[in-house]
């Protein structure tokens, strides 16, 4: 009797806690879906969380505010070329600027301006480069650029090692305070993305902080430039807190007159996509500028946010190990099989929700290399497994794909082997870290075979000698130019006449479409996110310039 | 008990010892090269000689052999240089000087939260079993061990960020800099950070709380005619804190590595954070040295928890 008691009571107990649990769960099942009902109304119309969206347009650029906006990192060094990379360079463009920049007028024509030179003239045959330097450009420090400190930067990025085909520098002159003239033993139509594109800090801070060793590799000016930088751009740095922020400040004795119209820029720095989407719906920022997805694009744009972008962005590709001998992708049956066997319209479409651009060939239609009439390897299966039967795979060919281990780039790798696999591929995807990545890309080699961007430069002779020549700035480590390609590329290099370097270029990207040296995949476009006051072409310029000094807002 | 202390002392620096040549060593068994990964990620090998790689392996001392390179940053530790950042450019002092006061500030916050409310809930449960209030703690002690804090903390962000504007969405600031907005800015990240040791301690309190109620003693407690609050202070919250002062020991250590999703999420510039970017960037020097911090706090703290045990309850000695 006792023990049914015991019994009948742990019952009781437990129907209680049954019924307790079951109430509770419903308290949370309603909970969570008035919080969804909460989130409808957003889903399809401008936000309303602020009433910064609905701005005061008016008629042109207007001073004042400071944008507030968010990237995903912050620089590694600010002022030292030595020890910068392109994130680096990057992340300083409100505060550097160049001798010669790229530039992308409206109709889209793109080439190189002089800017902070006034003219600058390469002659092939004299065998010089003249910079005639702008007059009464400051920088943040009171001092004035002039011939000597052009000099001393050039002379440093020589020193530092990463000034490319600095080897080709015979000496550099100062013939006058705005006049630099380098003498070199061998023209290269290069010049002006490898000289010009040059960075320019304060020679007077350098030497003020760089304490009794005043050269220009001296150990204490590495160690100050590391979260210091003097240039000449429209903001001055006023706060960096690493992997927190970083804050500018106009520079009221800018070059050009009226610019900057922003008061400041405050960037913060996250990482977290969701976070970071919040904060700009919340009106917390007015502009995400990194680390945003087509889903993001998506979702933001049908709430009423500006999605912003110009160039075909970033274009990805596949790119087999061509430098192994005993590669598979030796064979250029596999690597055409691997062309046949993605749709990739369909994969595009899926993967950048309409915003990828799917590429039939190396260059985008916009570019020098894209030849209009060029015919194609479209999207068929069965010619793949025939390829690839004839390559000695008629029982699957095996495959590791190696991908960075991020989420678009994992869905892309899934898709891809998902199309490979179904065209006689056996596929092992490889994800990696970004550490263990890019190690792998720009270090030690990939084994088989890894899906990777490459750049998009001011015209495509360029892109192609950054990424695909044999002498290239970004080096992908398992990627081989064979003989007749690292000749093609010297000739390449010595033609000075525009319409030569257009007809070369085609001829370059005929030659890998046509080797298919490697698949390319689609074009991510790069984008900003901003609500519709904030006035700014930043990404029109492409990668390397981002015009701060023209940004502005609207009242709100 | 000094005898006690100074055996697990040179315990302890045996244990360090041993800790900072596993880090040491499996680091070296990554796959990849740190300087090759950060020039990788920097996008610029292709513009850098042999002869210049080479020279940064020199200045990293990454060109020695390893017995050497250990040598050389156990010696840089105990002199109070713990080397210099490849992929920071900065010192690896001053970088964990910047990180460590922000892990501390909200691991402290929690810390005291998650164990007042978790001793607090495990003790009514327990005096209250069986009843509602038993069940509803119990209930909430699931959901706080299950819940991710991924999850959580966007979730929050969405609900009290956004929706609500009731708190900040992302950000830290030093308490030292403005005190309120650090409090402001904490109150999700903190919230949680609190939720999983909350419903730990709860649920170790409660079940500690009911073996000790049933002891002779509790009893003979009773029997004595003492009031409850004399009896359950006295008797038996003193007595069931063994077990959880031995969490809360655990707690306080992972709090320094524990709170990087946290950190990810709220964007707050913690050791989390560092830890594991440098992992990934094989970053050497501070992952070593921030383990190697890590290891010596969470030695002492247990160190600490051990001698508490005596205070907790007498009849423990010290051999």
């Amino acid at each position: 009797m006792i023990q049914t008691g015991i019994v009948n009571s742990h019952k009781g107990e437990s129907i209680k806690m049954k019924k307790l649990l079951l109430v509770f769960l419903s308290i949370m099942m309603i909970g969570v879906m008035i919080l969804v009902s909460c989130g409808e109304p957003e889903e399809t119309t401008q936000p309303t969380t602020q009433p910064t969206t609905q701005p005061t347009t008016t008629a042109g650029p207007v001073s004042g505010g400071i944008l507030r906006g968010v990237i995903t990192g912050g620089p590694l060094m600010m002022s030292y070329r030595g020890q910068m990379g392109p994130g680096d360079h990057s992340y300083m463009f409100p505060a550097v600027e160049y001798l010669v920049e790229p530039y992308v007028d409206e109709q889209g024509n793109r080439g190189w301006i002089p800017f902070l030179c006034e003219s600058y003239a390469i002659d092939p045959v004299g065998k010089t480069f003249t910079y005639n330097l702008r007059d009464g450009i400051k920088f943040h420090d009171g001092s004035i650029l002039d011939a000597e400190v052009v000099k001393w930067n050039i002379q440093q990025q020589i020193d530092s090692g990463w000034w490319q085909d600095a080897d080709k520098v015979v000496s550099i002159d100062t013939p006058d305070n705005s006049t630099v003239v380098i003498h070199f033993t061998e023209y290269s139509n290069q010049y002006e993305f490898n000289w010009g594109w040059t960075a320019i800090w304060s020679k007077a801070a350098w030497e003020a902080n760089a304490g009794a060793d005043k050269s220009t590799t001296s150990e204490q000016g590495i160690a100050w430039a590391v979260d210091h930088v003097v240039g000449t751009g429209p903001f001055k740095l006023k706060e960096y807190k690493r992997d927190v922020s970083i804050t500018w400040e106009k520079f009221d004795d800018y070059w050009q007159e009226g610019k900057p119209y922003l008061d400041g820029m405050e960037f913060q720095i996250i990482t977290e996509s969701t976070t970071a989407s919040s904060l700009l719906q919340a009106g917390d920022i007015d502009m995400w500028n990194q680390g945003h997805s087509a889903q993001d694009w998506k979702e933001l744009e049908e709430k009423g946010f500006l999605i912003k972008g110009y160039w075909p962005g970033l274009p990805m590709a596949l790119w087999g190990n061509t430098m192994d001998p005993e590669s598979k992708w030796q064979d250029i049956r596999v690597r055409e099989a691997l062309e046949y066997a993605l749709d990739k319209e369909t994969m595009a479409q899926a993967l950048g929700l309409g915003y990828y651009v799917a590429s039939a060939q190396i260059a985008p239609s916009t570019e020098w290399g894209y030849i209009s009439n060029l015919p194609t390897r479209g999207y068929d299966p069965e010619k793949a497994r025939d390829l690839l039967a004839q390559a000695g795979y008629e029982d699957g060919c095996p495959v590791t794909l190696l991908v960075q281990a991020v989420p678009a780039s994992i869905d892309a790798g899934e898709s891809i082997k998902g199309y490979m696999d179904a065209a006689g591929f056996n596929v092992t995807l490889d994800l990696a870290d970004t550490g263990r990545f890019f190690g792998s890309v720009f270090g030690t080699g990939w084994d088989d075979l890894v899906m990777m961007f490459y750049g998009m430069d001011v015209n495509y002779l360029a892109t192609y000698m950054s990424w695909f020549s044999s002498d290239p700035k970004s080096n992908l480590a398992s990627f081989a130019r064979p003989p007749e390609q690292v000749a093609m590329d010297k000739e390449a290099v010595l033609i000075a006449d525009t319409q030569g370097q257009i007809e070369m270029t085609e001829r370059l990207c005929r030659y890998l479409y046509e080797e298919a040296r490697l698949c390319p995949l689609w074009w991510v476009p790069s984008k900003t996110v901003s609500y519709k006051y904030v006035h700014h072409e930043i990404l029109r310029h492409g990668f390397i310039r981002v015009d701060w000094e023209n940004v502005w807002m609207d009242p709100h | 008990m000094t005898a006690y202390i100074i055996r697990r002392l040179i315990i302890a620096v045996v244990i360090l010892i041993i800790v900072t040549l596993i880090v040491f060593f499996v680091m070296q068994l990554l796959p990849g090269d740190p300087l090759v990964i950060f020039l990788g990620q920097q996008a610029g090998t292709g513009s850098m000689s042999q002869e210049q790689l080479e020279q940064l392996y020199i200045r990293y001392g990454l060109d020695k052999p390893l017995i050497v390179q250990y040598w050389n940053w156990i010696s840089g530790v105990v002199k109070g240089n713990m080397g210099e950042s490849i992929y920071y450019h900065e010192n690896v002092g001053k970088l964990l000087l910047e990180r460590f006061p922000v892990t501390l500030d909200l691991g402290i916050k929690s810390f005291i939260i998650y164990n007042i409310l978790g001793i607090v809930m495990g003790m009514v449960a327990a005096l209250r079993r069986g009843k509602w209030l038993d069940t509803f703690a119990t209930l909430l002690s699931y959901i706080g061990v299950s819940i991710p804090v991924f999850w959580l903390g966007l979730l929050l962000i969405y609900l009290f960020g956004l929706r609500l504007d009731w708190f900040p969405i992302a950000g830290y600031t030093l308490p030292t800099e403005d005190l309120w907005k650090n409090l402001h800015q904490s109150v999700l990240p903190v919230f949680c950070l609190s939720l999983m040791g909350w419903a730990v301690i709860a649920r170790q309190t409660r079940s500690s709380v009911l073996e000790v109620m049933s002891q002779d003693y509790v009893r003979t407690a009773w029997s004595k005619g003492l009031t409850e609050r004399k009896v359950i202070m006295r008797h038996i919250l003193k007595n069931s804190l063994i077990p959880v002062i031995t969490i809360m020991g655990i707690g306080l250590g992972l709090m320094f590595g524990g709170q990087v999703f946290i950190e990810q999420v709220f964007a707050i510039p913690g050791v989390g954070r560092l830890l594991v970017g440098s992992i990934f960037a094989q970053d050497y020097q501070v992952v070593q040295s921030a383990t190697l911090v890590i290891a010596t706090i969470v030695i002492l703290i247990n160190l600490i928890v051990d001698i508490s045990y005596g205070w907790l309850d007498p009849r423990i000695r010290y051999g």
